[in-house]
């Protein structure tokens, strides 16, 4: 079976997060939805602000990655649907890169997810960022 | 024997490819060594193997048809 793909090229569109919400309106036993969005961030470095941000990532083995915190998320909590996006290559500043949408009957159990899905998807997923500043030089951020 | 090598983030930028084949690497100590002579910055950057999309710790011996990829530490989110 082909691996599921979280990559959206380019950033994330707030109508595509808005059709995502309404498109759980008829699962009658979510009474939480817990929603994260990430925006790239304006950041200086040497009195050289940030553009944007490129994205890129070992795929294959990210995607596979993603799946496996999915799993751990749905043995640990009780939830009704996880969804995770995530961006490749270019997004800029005051663009969503990353949007997680965690459901469940009740806050406390999709709020305690939340927290772990995130600090997993920034610490073991093989993505990498570039930040390109405004006069187009470029900083890996590690 | 080849290996597929898979360069990512600064690491790509530093080699200048995302990927080449080698022949005859016994495993990651050896291959870490014929990378950090051939690109002897490379020794400043903190990197991980993964072979086979399997992150590993120590030397893991290499045989035909292993794709082993180079990766700076996750940026995600």
């Amino acid at each position: 079976m082909a691996e599921k793909n979280y990559f959206i090229d380019g950033k994330i569109e707030p109508v595509f997060i808005g059709e995502q919400i309404a498109g759980h309106s008829k699962k009658h036993s979510i009474g939480a939805h817990a929603i994260f969005l990430g925006q790239v961030r304006a950041d200086e470095l040497d009195g050289k602000k940030v553009e944007a941000i490129e994205y890129s990532a070992y795929e294959e083995m990210a995607n596979k990655a993603i799946s496996k915190i999915r799993e751990d998320a749905f043995a640990k909590w009780p939830l009704t649907c996880l969804h995770i996006y995530h961006s490749k290559g270019v997004v800029k500043v005051g663009e969503i890169s990353l949007f997680v949408f965690v459901s469940a009957g009740h806050r406390t159990e999709s709020m305690e997810a939340m927290q772990q899905i995130v600090e997993d998807l920034k610490h073991n997923v093989s993505i990498w960022k570039k930040e390109i500043m405004e006069d187009a030089s470029a900083n890996w951020v590690e | 024997m080849h290996i597929k090598i898979l360069f990512f983030g600064s690491i790509g930028a530093l080699t200048g490819k995302n990927e080449m084949v080698l022949d005859g690497v016994s495993g990651t100590d050896d291959l870490k060594n014929h990378l950090f002579k051939t690109w002897p910055d490379l020794k400043n950057y903190t990197f991980r193997f993964a072979v086979n999309q399997e992150l590993i710790e120590e030397n893991r011996a290499l045989k035909d048809g292993d794709v082993v990829a180079i990766m700076p530490p996750f940026a995600g989110g």
